[in-house]
């Protein structure tokens, strides 16, 4: 059920109910997270952006400026995009002259979904990271994390596909994200190799060239 | 940066793991934003997880959601929720209450605020804090009669009610080599920030610390280093005894 479906949760988030604002959070914060991660907000922005967006939408004049009759989740994302520009502008990460999209004419129409050329060359290489991980692991393990982050099985079903119970499951998760970070380490994970240092620069030059720029 | 933490590579397995609390979350995060080498490390590590579990590195990780929402929740809805309105009604019980609260607490405070004038620098304008650590083991922080064991080190945290000060700190005393450092206060008394400078205690003896604060960075340093110091100076000083 959506804020603007609910006439009891909505009034409550107009009169600024505490209840009615926490399930608005509860409810919303995990597709803001996602809408700002895909924003170009990195992981140590998110934290702030996600909270600046959530004291603006809960601000007296935000909830009173909300019809009601528009899906709360798109007004709640318009407040997440210019909050996003607002703190990557405060973290130096912007510039401050910099126009954000949502405000030019007919930006609205602007297709978003392909990758900048640095979105495209991080995808390359964690995707990289990641196969090179996945190339060590058991035959059950690999059939697992197939099961579990490719096919988007839940733990349990995950788990009985190679027969573990459901604690084993959940335990072995762990685990193997704690590998996945140990594998980082032991490439050296706080620098690029030469060699993905390399890739990297011919990801974004070919990038740059097919884009014409 | 709170030196006291654990760098971000300790702590990148416990929220990939899930479960990480919001205030631990919060702490990691401050230390990764202030730390040169932890930043990058941080990004790298949150990438390929969301590589890993959703297939896309810009599209956060459950345990990452799950920790964020945790982390942000007390403080979005603290700030959301409305100044509690006056009422009438209840201002005679109030005032009957905070009268026996008055009573009731009146001494055991006096005590309470003995220890923060003696932690803190004069009439409370400014505070020095006196850290002992060591590696690998927890920042302890230093009370008047606490002791710190040679070959471990010496950290320290200001603030000041005014904004604009700077602090010039001096550690001298046979425990130790004199050193010294000067920079601004940057935040105020009760969240005071990490200073700059960690002291090595050499041998057993004591530290005499000196913290001078003042709006003028060289009026600080000399009133740090024993001279005359003019007005708006505060200087706070404490000995620190190193044993074994």
């Amino acid at each position: 059920m959506e804020l603007e479906n609910d006439r009891q949760w909505l009034e409550g988030y107009r009169r600024g109910d505490g209840r009615a604002l926490e399930h608005v959070y509860r409810h919303y914060s995990p597709r803001v997270l996602r809408v700002l991660a895909r924003q170009n907000v990195g992981p140590l922005d998110l934290d702030a952006a996600h909270q600046e967006t959530f004291i603006r939408a809960f601000s007296e004049t935000a909830r009173l400026h909300f019809d009601g009759l528009q899906p709360f989740e798109r007004y709640l994302f318009a407040i997440a995009r210019r909050a996003a520009i607002d703190v990557l502008r405060a973290h130096g990460k912007l510039h401050h002259e910099a126009l954000p999209l949502d405000e030019t004419a007919a930006a609205g129409q602007v297709p978003s979904e392909h990758d900048t050329p640095e979105q495209a060359a991080l995808r390359a290489e964690t995707v990289a990271t990641v196969r090179a991980f996945l190339s060590t692991l058991r035959d059950d393990e690999l059939q697992f994390a197939t099961a579990r982050f490719i096919d988007g099985l839940s733990q349990e079903q995950a788990g009985a596909r190679v027969g573990w119970s459901r604690q084993n499951a959940r335990t072995r998760e762990a685990r193997l994200k704690v590998a996945c970070l140990a594998f980082l380490r032991e490439r050296g994970w706080s620098t690029t190799t030469a060699a993905a240092r390399t890739a990297l620069t011919a990801a974004v030059l070919s990038l740059f060239a097919a884009g014409g720029v | 940066m709170l030196f006291f933490d654990s760098h971000v590579d300790a702590a990148l397995p416990e929220l990939a793991r899930g479960g990480m609390s919001g205030r631990r979350l919060r702490r990691v995060l401050a230390h990764a934003k202030a730390c040169h080498r932890c930043a990058p490390l941080y990004q790298r590590a949150v990438h390929t997880l969301r590589q890993l579990e959703t297939g896309s590195p810009f599209e956060p990780a459950q345990v990452e959601l799950d920790a964020i929402v945790e982390m942000n929740a007390q403080e979005v809805l603290k700030k959301a929720a409305p100044p509690p309105a006056p009422r009438a009604w209840l201002w005679a019980p109030l005032a009957a209450g905070a009268l026996v609260a008055a009573a009731v607490f009146y001494l055991p405070r006096l005590h309470e605020s003995d220890a923060l004038e003696a932690r803190g620098g004069p009439a409370g304008l400014v505070a020095l804090r006196v850290f002992c650590g060591g590696a690998g083991q927890p920042l302890k922080e230093l009370r008047e009669a606490d002791e710190c064991e040679s070959g471990r080190t010496l950290a320290f945290a200001a603030g000041a009610v005014a904004e604009g000060q700077s602090v010039a700190l001096v550690v001298s005393g046979d425990a130790v080599v004199t050193v010294e450092v000067a920079e601004p206060v940057t935040a105020p008394v009760g969240a005071e920030a990490p200073v700059k400078l960690t002291v090595e205690l050499r041998r057993r003896g004591s530290a005499v610390v000196t913290a001078a604060f003042a709006s003028d960075v060289e009026q600080a340093k000399s009133a740090a280093r024993g001279l005359p110091a003019g007005d708006g100076v505060s200087v706070v000083r404490r000995t620190v005894r190193v044993g074994r």
